[in-house]
């Protein structure tokens, strides 16, 4: 059974490393660096753009550049979220949260070294785990219904309370606005407009990106300016910041068991249809939270914080492959497009592509693979020249982050409304900030508010009508199980330390 | 005995919106305010608690414990490793009183969106930078206008030229009639 795929996997990867086949990944990985650094640009513009000007090209060709705009943009997006607070896409908000504090104490190299290590090993992670499933992959996301996603999504919002510190009422009234502003537009089921109060914008609700970009980067910027904290960093000279690449690709090995416990949750739900990788980074962010014993540093630079989310937004891309591949189903935006790619080019997704034309499967994850390198092993190469624009003087920076995040806020949906929103988000998050409301339970909820929502009536109605049986789902009850875990591990932790048993 | 804080404002302003969005889900449909309704609630009630202990500073004495309640013995772990005062964010804390600098700047802040809708994107944002560098920041005229210059270059050369993106134009040319 095997034999095929390792003889399609080798001519696959000669495809790909064979001149001048190797010119079109290594490009198009170069186009989507370029341009994924702008934040809300991510690789499905270019996907997109990419689309309508290829049209005349050969199936080759095709695999060859959409593997690369797949996985040349997820690393970009977290080099701006470590720097400036501002998520290039969703996904890299999760770095954010332990990212940005790491560059304020001037440990910037650090973070990115931790992020391209963490990147390029989870991609390789999502990409064996692919591999590996070929061969059985109906069943592994068959066994994936409207329960378990609504398991998965309780299973991310524990963390919230595992991430509220200061106050836990703040951080539960943070929570509730987060879900309540997750649910305007239109109810799931009965498609009945919500918190529109007849405005067109709002029927398609809030969007992530907007909200996001205000409430972290805006609010950090006003922040920033009103202390009078001269950098980012607080400091002026590059000898004066601290922290290693090396310290950092060296900090993913000392924590494997996490980052393989994220790239696992990541190729898991890259492998979902419809919930994308905000969700595996959110995830993973809490589970590192979750069963890490010192959990004191998280939010406040810990690199830990910087492993989990950028090991699991890595791993689902090789997941995200495996429906749209197999049965046409993509995970995500930029499978979506990678579908309409392929059956444009005449190679529609199913049986015939995974049995007569696996080669150029192998072709797509190839080119995916080299292209995550890359993107890591570049990022390493200008860590230095990356990290002193932290150094920035604020005064010169505020004007220029705040037209970043215009951009950002109006290229996500080209409307207007969008700025606006990203604006009026960023002077709340400043009062958050200001006077001490915790901002990550706002965006864990905003985040997983609708996925919540959605499943929730779908196994309601679906055991309402004795078509499901609840407990009787075996990744339902793994997944009950694991969050009853994580609630109750601290306490029994707690508890071994009060016996003697841990170390005090 | 009620001790006004200038928190409070915000706490009222987050009470004043969730009450409204709590009072329009009564009229939704029962299907569509079902999880809305169950987390508009609790959030109202944890606000109106919220303001409580900001308001009423005895309150806060006897309850201060609860808002600082150990969940899941995270506070205990905190306790044993002294955490460097780290961000911006722990500066701020310092400076209780409200900062008048704050009022300026958030007129600078919303002047982007402001200038972006009259004037479109490409005229705006090159516009903000500059006056923002100038009279804001005090820089150099000569810095200025060259950040400025590179905001639109790069603005017309990658959304415009490269990605191919309908930048706004802004209202004030439609008004004019251009």
């Amino acid at each position: 059974m095997l034999e095929p795929i390792i003889q399609a996997a080798w001519e696959g990867l000669r495809l790909v490393f064979s001149w001048p086949n190797i010119l079109y990944p290594v490009c198009a990985t170069l186009i989507t660096m370029v341009v994924a650094f702008l934040p809300g640009i991510s690789g499905v513009t270019i996907m997109a753009l990419a689309l309508s000007l290829t049209f005349s090209w050969d199936p080759l060709k095709i695999m060859l550049i959409f593997g690369a705009f797949v996985g040349g943009s997820t690393f970009m997006g977290s080099i701006t979220a470590i720097l400036f607070n501002i998520p290039g896409s969703g996904p890299s908000a999760a770095t954010m949260l332990d990212g940005y504090p790491m560059a304020q104490q001037g440990r910037a190299k650090t973070a990115i070294g931790c992020s391209a290590a963490s990147s390029a090993l989870g991609s390789t992670f999502g990409i064996l785990v692919l591999i590996l499933l070929i061969p059985m992959m109906r069943q592994a996301i068959l066994v994936f219904g409207p329960p378990e996603f609504l398991m998965l999504t309780v299973w991310g919002l524990t963390t919230i309370a595992v991430i509220t510190r200061d106050s836990v009422v703040k951080g539960l009234i943070a929570a509730g606005l987060g879900f309540l502003l997750s649910f305007i537009g239109h109810d799931p089921r009965t498609a009945e407009p919500r918190y529109t109060f007849d405005l067109l914008y709002l029927w398609d609700g809030l969007g992530l990106i907007p909200p996001l970009l205000g409430i972290f980067s805006i609010a950090e910027m006003i922040a920033l300016t009103v202390s009078g904290r001269r950098t980012i960093s607080g400091k002026t000279h590059a000898e004066d910041l601290t922290g290693s690449v090396w310290e950092g690709i060296l900090s993913v090995f000392r924590n494997f068991g996490l980052f393989l416990r994220s790239s696992m949750i990541g190729t898991l739900v890259g492998m979902i249809p419809g919930v994308g990788g905000k969700v595996a980074s959110f995830v993973a962010y809490g589970q590192a939270v979750q069963t890490s014993r010192d959990r004191e540093n998280f939010g406040r630079g810990d690199i830990r914080g910087v492993i989990a989310p950028e090991a699991a937004h890595d791993a689902k891309d090789g997941g995200s492959l495996l429906p749209t591949l197999a049965f046409g189903i993509p995970g995500n935006q930029s499978t979506a497009l990678l579908l309409a790619a392929l059956v444009l080019h005449g190679l529609p997704p199913g049986k015939e592509l995974m049995t007569s034309n696996l080669p150029l499967v192998f072709v797509l994850i190839w080119s995916l693979f080299l292209s995550n390198w890359m993107t890591s092993l570049l990022g390493v190469a200008v860590v230095n020249p990356l990290a002193r624009l932290t150094l920035i003087r604020t005064q010169l920076l505020a004007p220029l982050i705040f037209v970043l995040a215009a951009l950002g806020a109006f290229a996500y949906r080209e409307r207007m409304e969008d700025v606006l929103v990203a604006f009026l988000f960023g002077i709340v998050g400043y009062y958050m900030k200001k006077y001490g409301w915790p901002r990550i339970p706002f965006v864990i909820a905003f985040v997983l508010g609708n996925l919540f929502e959605t499943n929730l009536h779908i196994t309601m109605r679906l055991s309402h009508l004795g078509r499901l049986a609840f407990w009787t789902r075996p990744m339902v009850v793994a997944l009950v199980l694991l969050t009853g875990v994580n609630f109750a591990l601290p306490y029994l932790r707690a508890w071994r330390q009060s016996s003697g048993g841990l170390p005090k | 005995m009620i001790k006004f804080r200038e928190r409070a404002i915000f706490t009222l302003a987050l009470l004043a919106f969730v009450g409204f969005i709590s009072y329009f889900t009564a009229s939704l449909g029962p299907v569509a305010r079902l999880v809305p309704m169950a987390v508009a609630v609790p959030t109202l009630a944890l606000l109106i608690f919220q303001l409580a202990l900001d308001l009423l500073p005895g309150l806060e004495r006897r309850y201060g414990r609860f808002e600082k309640v150990d969940l899941l013995g995270v506070e205990s772990f905190r306790k044993r490793v002294p955490v460097p005062n780290l961000s911006a964010a722990e500066d701020m804390k310092e400076q209780s009183k409200q900062n008048p600098k704050e009022w300026g700047l958030f007129l600078w802040v919303l002047l982007a969106p402001g200038l972006m809708y009259l004037l479109g994107l490409l005229v705006a944002l090159p516009l903000y930078v500059l006056l923002y560098l100038r009279c804001r920041s005090r820089e150099s005229l000569a810095l200025s206008l060259s950040l400025a210059c590179g905001t639109g270059l790069t603005l017309y050369g990658i959304f415009a030229l490269t990605l191919r993106i309908r930048l706004f134009e802004g209202h004030l040319w439609l008004w004019l009639g251009f």
